[in-house]
């Protein structure tokens, strides 16, 4: 797990090329702030050139960066300064950023999401994620964090209870919830 | 039922963004490349989503010089090496040996606060040979790597706590049957090193600080519970959580 011995300065050019939008646009869409997607992309960065071994071997080095990009933004999120003005966010019920630059999230559920995000626990905030804002079903959740389906059911249940309690009538104003019909509404 | 966030805008077949980059670098297998490709042909929403990823893509290599960013994250990697090795020799007293393959687990911004309390943990890696290891917050932990927690926060009474991937709940500090005296004027270095099981997977780690001296089993079945219900914790403690990931050492 030591620093790989040997890092070259155009690998990491070529992987910015590769993979920098991707890490850009997801800090982008979970932040909602350019500055601070340019920031956390850079970060993310600096987290592959110290793994740079482990990364090395990623058959799907997407999904590594998926995952390493959605904890440090979550983290950035939850952070007590973050928190309270996502939390004003709500409670305002204020248009803001869009959590997600390429997805088109009702101005309503991109506000309170982030909101709800930043006070539900880990668990349940990276699958809302996962869920919400990447549009991934249950399988690749589950197959991405390495648990099992039914426990991705589970989470999201537990993650739309808490949202309900958090938000009350404009949770329900925001209607069904897609994919029921195959089933990715409950727990299994 | 109705319920919250209609935001998931493409069909039961449709591909999420992470499909859509994964063919877009080459990283999906043939059979799901095939799928993707097929759906493609037929799903305008799924099309236009590709689109918009691609230039977005063409946009960020317009916007930025990835020669600058990559000059820059190297140094800046290259810059925390030390502080992390610098900011672990002292405060954790460890024997010179063992120290130098500790790397500080995260930096200050990423600690999981809450009710103005924060778990700091170190890993220390124990593969080759005592090289440095390198900091992965919340990821790419591996069986046999070893974490030491230090705590600054509110007066309490602690004990950390961890949920594997099954589910099980395993005490890692203290070491007795109680919840143990934490000062609030200092950060306090947690004394009992914690050495990661095989047991793969996701991992909550979690800092239960108590207003008065508790068992820690009542704790430890607070947690069951919670992993249960999904709701707070049922007893008047307050917790920080991390989440780490245990993989197979490569």
């Amino acid at each position: 797990m030591g620093r790989a011995p040997q890092i070259d300065r155009k690998e990491i050019e070529d992987l910015y090329k590769r993979y920098g939008a991707l890490v850009r646009r997801r800090a982008r869409g979970l932040l909602g702030d350019d500055s601070e997607a340019q920031d956390a992309m850079q970060e993310v960065f600096v987290r592959v050139i110290a793994a740079m071994a482990e990364f090395r071997g990623q058959s799907q080095p997407s999904t590594w960066l998926y995952r390493i990009t959605t904890n440090l933004c979550l983290n950035r999120i939850r952070d007590g300064k973050r928190r309270r003005e996502r939390l004003a966010e709500v409670a305002r019920g204020q248009e803001g950023a869009p959590l997600s630059g390429n997805i088109q999230i009702p101005v309503e559920a991109r506000v309170t999401l982030r909101g709800v995000l930043a006070q539900v626990p880990d668990e349940l905030a990276q699958v809302a994620i996962y869920y919400f804002v990447d549009e991934m079903d249950q399988s690749e959740i589950a197959t991405l964090i390495g648990v099992s389906r039914r426990t991705i059911g589970y989470r999201l249940d537990r993650f739309r209870e808490r949202a309900l309690e958090l938000l009350g009538d404009r949770a329900v104003a925001l209607g069904p919830l897609p994919g029921v019909s195959k089933g990715e509404g409950g727990t299994g | 039922m109705s319920t919250v966030f209609s935001s998931r805008r493409r069909g039961p077949d449709c591909a999420s963004d992470l499909a859509l980059d994964q063919l877009a670098c080459g990283e999906a297998d043939g059979a799901e490349r095939t799928r993707l490709t097929g759906h493609l042909a037929i799903c305008e929403t799924c099309t236009a989503a590709q689109t918009a990823l691609a230039a977005d893509h063409g946009q960020f290599l317009a916007e930025v010089n990835v020669a600058s960013l990559a000059a820059d994250a190297m140094t800046r990697a290259e810059r925390a090496r030390p502080t992390w090795i610098s900011r672990l020799l002292v405060p954790v007293g460890l024997a010179a040996a063992v120290a130098a393959s500790m790397v500080f687990w995260q930096k200050s911004d990423e600690n999981r606060t809450k009710g103005g309390f924060a778990l700091r943990a170190f890993v220390l890696h124990v593969e080759k040979g005592g090289t440095v290891g390198e900091p992965h917050f919340g990821e790419l932990l591996h069986p046999g790597d070893k974490l030491e927690f230090r705590y600054r926060g509110d007066r309490g009474f602690l004990a950390v706590v961890a949920m594997d991937a099954t589910k099980t709940v395993s005490v890692y500090w203290p070491p007795g049957p109680m919840t143990r005296a934490v000062p609030g004027d200092r950060e306090f270095a947690l004394t009992t090193a914690v050495e990661l099981d095989e047991t793969l997977g996701e991992e909550t780690l979690m800092a239960v600080t108590c207003p008065t001296p508790t068992p820690v089993s009542e704790i430890v079945k607070a947690v069951e519970r919670q992993a249960q219900s999904g709701e707070a914790l049922d007893i008047p403690c307050a917790v920080s959580r991390q989440t780490i990931q245990k993989v197979p050492r490569p």
